[in-house]
């Protein structure tokens, strides 16, 4: 170690090169600080002359020599303008029309989504029509029951009653799925063990499943 | 006609931005729905939830949801009072054909409908490369299917699990509040389909709503707060436990 630093001391101190550092170092600073009008390195000499002569003729020519050479940057220039066009005409037909519309999306995409078409009718569409079995169900305790909940989704058959006719729900289904007792269900809930309850008879047996209720003449 | 360079230079781009304004034509007009109108959520009462799967089973006749895929899904919750943040949660099926029966009778049991938030600050849209997904101006987050490129970072994206790809489309999928339906003033599928009244379409823009008596006047969460989401389903009694 320490004989390293002491070689790289005496290099720096007494290097047999001396003089040819002397004359590269400010040959180096001429072409940094003069720049490109000095010509070839061979005009140079260490007493900066050469340079001097250049920094001269350089005045003389003039403003002149800037635009010399400039075509090629015009070139460049149109070359640029040209494909920012292509990029228009390009973007104009690759972006949807509606893009932006609202934010950044397909406007048209929400018209296309609210275009599904629907199954469920909703309960105004059968209340419309069968009003004899609202007017019943007002009396039970389906009344907030909505048709479709049961029935299940039936907008073809509101479409065109004609010739889409429902099947009937199977009652030891349909009561099933909401009466079958779960300690998970709300403890006022009506619930039952069908099994237990009724022994495989059909639900709608006794409970008319529009008016459940017994008691509520709800008996076919 | 003896046009100069410079002049179809100076004409090229007036005419390209005259060539986008007949292309982008005029704005959809619908006349009975105003987008600027409504701010679109949903109330889901938990105490009246009795998981029957009746709006799981109308989503998927509704919006064609695939088998094994759910826009809208119901979890039944077990928690054992000793044991609050661990529940047991099941979903057979996404809950649509019903659950088992609840053979521990220790802790409370209770269902939790699930579905998309349609969160006002959602993370799905923020995450999309290409602009296909979005909140459109009445509160509902859609995906453009036509746009989107299937790559699923919303998918990854969604806190609460509520997109997923399409096994045929393969592009994401989502629940969309049934846009096609609440724009006709009609109510969504699941809503239509509940037989209790547990999930209920809100509009938050309209004020005859009675979503705002019920939120002054109810203990009502919604899932996640701490992610910022700006989540729009509000749940009614929510137990601490869900997640």
């Amino acid at each position: 170690m320490a004989a390293d630093s002491r070689r790289v001391a005496r290099g720096l101190d007494g290097c047999e090169c001396a003089a040819s550092h002397r004359l590269v170092i400010p040959l180096t600073y001429k072409r940094i600080f003069i720049g490109r009008n000095l010509g070839s390195i061979g005009d140079l000499d260490h007493t900066g002359r050469a340079a001097a002569a250049s920094r001269e003729r350089r005045d003389a020519e003039g403003a002149m020599n800037i635009f010399k050479d400039a075509g090629h940057l015009f070139r460049f220039a149109g070359l640029f303008v040209l494909a920012f066009l292509i990029f228009l005409v390009v973007r104009n037909f690759v972006v949807p029309k509606s893009f932006g519309q609202y934010g950044h999306y397909r406007g048209a995409a929400i018209g296309e989504i609210a275009a599904h078409p629907i199954k469920f009718a909703g309960h105004q569409a059968c209340e419309a029509c069968h009003s004899d079995v609202l007017d019943k169900k007002k009396t039970g305790k389906h009344a907030n029951v909505n048709c479709e909940a049961c029935h299940g989704p039936l907008a073809s058959h509101a479409n065109d009653p004609g010739s889409v006719t429902p099947v009937k729900p199977d009652t030891a289904v349909i009561c099933a799925r909401c009466h079958t007792a779960s300690a998970a269900k709300p403890k006022k809930f009506p619930q039952v063990d069908p099994a237990a309850h009724s022994s495989g008879v059909p639900c709608e047996t006794c409970h008319q499943p529009h008016s459940p209720a017994i008691d509520a003449g709800g008996t076919k | 006609m003896n046009l100069s360079r410079r002049q179809i230079m100076i004409l090229l781009p007036a005419a390209a931005i005259a060539w986008k304004h007949v292309l982008a034509g005029t704005p959809e007009s619908s006349p009975n729905y105003k987008m600027t109108e409504h701010w679109w959520s949903m109330l889901i009462d938990i105490p009246k939830c009795i998981g029957c799967g009746n709006c799981v089973r109308a989503c998927q006749a509704e919006n064609d949801v695939p088998d094994g895929y759910f826009r809208t899904w119901v979890e039944r919750y077990h928690v054992t009072d000793w044991n609050m943040t661990n529940p047991e949660v099941i979903s057979p099926d996404g809950g649509k054909e019903g659950f088992p029966s609840t053979a521990d009778d220790s802790g409370k049991y209770f269902f939790v409908p699930k579905m998309c938030n349609h969160c006002a600050d959602s993370p799905c849209t923020q995450v999309c490369p290409v602009g296909a997904t979005f909140i459109s101006p009445d509160g509902v987050v859609l995906v453009d299917q036509k746009y989107c490129l299937g790559c699923a970072y919303c998918v990854q994206a969604c806190p609460y699990g509520c997109r997923y790809i399409h096994p045929e489309k393969r592009v994401a999928d989502k629940c969309t509040l049934c846009y096609h339906r609440i724009t006709q003033g009609l109510t969504t599928a699941c809503c239509e389909a509940c037989p209790t009244g547990a999930r209920q379409l809100v509009d938050l823009k309209n004020p005859n709503d009675p979503i705002h008596e019920f939120l002054k006047t109810h203990a009502v969460q919604v899932l996640k707060p701490q992610m910022a989401t700006g989540a729009k389903v509000f749940y009614n009694e929510l137990d601490g436990s869900v997640r």
